[in-house]
């Protein structure tokens, strides 16, 4: 029997692959399926059907809406306490000899991660000579990681990931936050050292002089000789020489890192000092 | 009939069923198979499998082409999915599907279409319902399924819930291997 609702989703993103930048076919299609869903839900679109009939009248502006909306925005703030801890008592304290800090996070979403670091800089006393830009393809995901704003439905978690960050004991992040009634926000000596821009990975030139680059759960997506390319034309080529690479944690390169001299910190975790 | 792919689902309990399945197997080569466990982040699958069966263990980091005799496994935390027409597999970071991570459903939903004939799906011990929708799926598109036997299992939810949504599943005991239960299905 065929699943309609699947083969539907299917023909959505055979057509944004031939229409837009965006290709989804390495989503798992009952996630593509799910978001449909609430896409239409949201615009009172009867069916996915009818969707995809709007689709091929390939208004951009609908194109631009539906592809922001379907792509993977999940992150955590201080996501994997282990590598947070690794951050704040190894590399930092390494990034702290350079005369300034330049930080890209990959990817970065609705840039939750982007203001964890910052977090972690201003509490090693390094935020002045500090800067973090978060780049991701979803503008949507890029204005609202703009604002700063998050919904207080996260402050539990942010709070419980941060309490596991052991490296973190005796600091506090409650005088960095600011909680309004429905939503948070970080203080200004957060937020001012964060920008964002759009940057799509697969497409555009790496950025140089980065001395911390955070890119997790993005190659997981490429087949071994996108994963090369992207870290040697990508990331290798905007570190820094003695600049650190954060990978996912199941995003582990193999004999590949020592080729292009990127020496892992510690065994069992994906951040990866360069030293060419 | 030819199996190209195998793929597992379980949740508590399943290590204990995957062990028996990969139990004294023989020199004949095995089809790919692809796990989705609900595991805990501080278990490692390693020690428990590799002591018990000479079938390769591959933590899926990349977008990676299935390769005969090998087990494909995910981080805990993330999706696993089949890609290329169920030829290559690779892990998906997303929120929680049928409340999990990895997704039972997520896994064998994506093995969906003409590929779904040439796919056995298991289901092994579990305390919930991940995966019944993906099973009953693949076994629309015309896969072979299969359960452990609730009566041998640790948590027999799952089995018992894959025998309701597919009432021909296969029943495996514990004292079958994935030899015995290929050779049984070509035998049909």
């Amino acid at each position: 029997m065929l699943n309609k609702e699947l083969l539907v989703a299917d023909l959505i993103v055979h057509l944004l692959k031939k229409t837009t930048e965006f290709n989804f076919e390495r989503y798992a299609l009952p996630a593509i399926q799910r978001r449909l869903k609430s896409y239409i839900a949201s615009k009172g679109i009867a069916s996915t059907e009818i969707l995809l009939l709007e689709l091929l009248k390939q208004d951009k502006n609908t194109l631009k809406e539906l592809t922001q909306f379907l792509t993977v925005t999940h992150t955590k703030f201080f996501r994997d306490e282990d590598y947070f801890n690794l951050i704040f008592t190894h590399v930092l304290p390494e990034l702290s000899m350079f005369s300034q800090i330049k930080c890209w996070s990959i990817a970065c979403s609705y840039g939750q991660e982007v203001y964890s670091i910052a977090y972690l800089l201003k509490a090693k006393g390094l935020s002045e000579k500090s800067t973090i830009l978060g780049t991701d393809i979803n503008q949507v995901a890029l204005e609202s990681a703009k604002s700063g704003f998050y919904s207080n439905e996260v402050l539990n978690e942010l709070q419980r990931n941060f309490k596991a960050i052991n490296a973190l004991n005796g600091h506090s992040i409650v005088d960095d936050l600011i909680v309004n009634s429905r939503t948070f926000t970080f203080s200004e000596e957060i937020t001012k050292h964060c920008h964002f821009a759009t940057h799509n990975l697969i497409t555009n030139a790496s950025l140089g002089h980065m001395h911390l680059i955070l890119c997790r759960n993005v190659l997981i997506y490429l087949t071994e000789d996108e994963q090369k390319r992207v870290i040697k034309d990508l990331i290798v080529a905007s570190l820094e020489p003695g600049g650190f690479v954060v990978f996912g944690e199941a995003e582990n390169l193999l004999d590949f890192a020592q080729e292009i001299g990127l020496e892992k910190v510690i065994p069992g975790i994906n951040i990866y000092q360069y030293k060419p | 009939m030819m199996i190209n792919r195998i793929l597992i689902g379980g949740s508590a309990g399943s290590i204990k069923d995957f062990l028996y399945l990969t139990k004294n197997l023989d020199n004949s080569m095995l089809p790919p198979i692809i796990c989705a466990f609900h595991q805990s982040k501080h278990m490692t699958l390693n020690s428990l499998i590799a002591t018990n069966c000479k079938l390769k263990l591959q933590y899926v980091d990349r977008s990676m082409n299935l390769e005969p005799n090998t087990v494909y496994v995910s981080k805990p935390g993330y999706h696993i999915i089949m890609t290329n027409d169920g030829n290559s597999v690779q892990l998906f970071d997303d929120e929680h599907f049928s409340f999990s991570k990895p997704s039972i459903d997520l896994l064998f939903y994506s093995c969906f279409g003409h590929e779904s004939i040439s796919t056995l799906a298991i289901l092994l011990s579990g305390a919930n319902n991940d995966g019944m929708s993906g099973f009953e799926s693949l076994f629309d598109g015309g896969a072979h399924c299969a359960v452990v036997a609730p009566e041998d299992s640790a948590f027999n939810y799952m089995p018992k819930s894959g025998l309701e949504v597919v009432p021909t599943a296969k029943l495996i005991h514990s004292s079958e291997n994935l030899n015995y239960v290929l050779k049984v299905l070509e035998g049909h």
